[in-house]
């Protein structure tokens, strides 16, 4: 799996089922017949890979949504953006 | 010709039989799948002998098995029957697990195999509850009757032992099918007033035997049981939105739970105690 680069445009598998069940979400992808047990805010970073945005845009969208003087946001974010690409969830490109 | 047409969920087949020896075996095989379904058959596998007495056993005239083995003709036709029938199963939810029911109530295992499903259900239908499939069970959408792929008990070598033991002086009986890999028992074998019901289903169990694990029975989430049941789904390309959404609310409505056991000390107790708490 290629590095993720800052100015990759991520875009979500539109074939995948989102699922919320109380606090947890459930992402299902046909193509790989994964299931892939997520929490919300990786269900709004898969929602926010749409092809236009910027994985930087995405993490400034979520630091200025959820502010925070946690410096592992960043990484938290860049971390789930590398796990939906491994499971196909999303495309970067 | 005598043709049993074996009907599962919206899907059917039909298998047509030329000697007294087959039919008996379909017969045998089948005894606890409905004959009669909502849609006709849509494949009809054919069983014939040859001039050198060698089985054949096709589907729409495709080659499927040939040989002289009988065990190993029933378990070419149950794969081939229950590959077919779930083909085109769209109704409901399919799922691989066993199922039983404990005073009416009804539980199932849902596993891929080796996770000792059947050797479970064995024991379990030894211990009193009614066995109804180590295999398939239908849900229709929305709904928690659950309808069993009602197969003998398909009983792997490395678990004989156990099963030898709940057979008992059964356990050289004539109507037990010794396959290459697996042997077909049954359940009235091991239990002679097992009774064949369609129960609600009450809860889920995950079952996991590990020879080196402590007994642990773990409380699953919604998310948790439907991300499990999805691995356990058989015809979900047949469903809308993949049978995920229906999966998931199945798993909002039933309590689940990751059975983790190295034997069977403690499991029935647990069950048991669960279900008649409900």
């Amino acid at each position: 799996m290629a590095e993720i680069k800052l100015d990759d445009k991520p875009i979500r598998n539109e074939s995948c089922h989102m699922e919320e069940l109380d606090d947890e979400v459930l992402l299902y992808n046909p193509t790989n017949n994964k299931t892939l047990y997520i929490n919300k805010s990786a269900s709004v970073i898969w929602q926010l890979c749409n092809g236009e945005l910027a994985v930087e845009d995405i993490i400034t969208m979520i630091q200025e949504a959820y502010p925070s003087d946690d410096n592992g946001l960043r990484q938290d974010i860049l971390d789930t953006l590398n796990s939906l690409a491994e499971n196909d969830a999303v495309t970067l490109a | 010709m005598p043709t049993r047409n074996l009907s599962f969920g919206d899907s059917s087949i039909e298998i047509v039989t030329h000697s007294d020896e087959t039919t008996d075996l379909v017969n045998m095989l089948f005894k606890g799948v409905p004959d009669k379904g909502i849609n006709p058959p849509h494949a009809r596998l054919e069983i014939s002998q040859d001039r050198d007495e060698e089985y054949r056993l096709t589907r729409d005239e495709k080659q499927i098995y040939k040989g002289d083995s009988l065990a190993a003709l029933a378990n070419s036709l149950m794969d081939t029957s229950i590959y077919n029938l779930a083909d085109k199963c769209s109704s409901g939810l399919l799922f691989h697990a066993a199922c039983l029911s404990w005073k009416g109530k009804g539980i199932i295992l849902p596993a891929q195999s080796g996770h000792g499903k059947t050797t479970l259900s064995a024991w379990l239908l030894s211990n009193g509850f009614d066995y109804l499939t180590d295999e398939l069970v239908y849900l229709p959408l929305e709904s928690r009757q659950a309808m069993c792929f009602g197969r003998p008990l398909n009983v792997k070598y490395g678990a004989r032992e156990i099963i030898d033991d709940l057979l008992g002086e059964n356990k050289d009986d004539e109507s037990i099918v010794a396959g290459p890999v697996a042997m077909l028992v049954p359940p009235g074998l091991v239990r002679a007033d097992n009774k064949t019901v369609e129960p609600e289903v009450d809860m889920v169990f995950f079952p996991h035997y590990r020879a080196d694990a402590e007994f642990s029975l773990e409380k699953l989430s919604a998310a948790q049981t439907g991300m499990a049941l999805m691995s356990c789904l058989v015809n979900a390309r047949n469903l809308a939105g993949d049978g995920f959404p229906a999966t998931v609310s199945l798993a909002r409505k039933i309590p689940s739970y990751q059975l983790t056991y190295p034997d069977f000390e403690g499991v029935l107790g647990t069950i048991t105690g669960l279900l008649d708490e409900r």
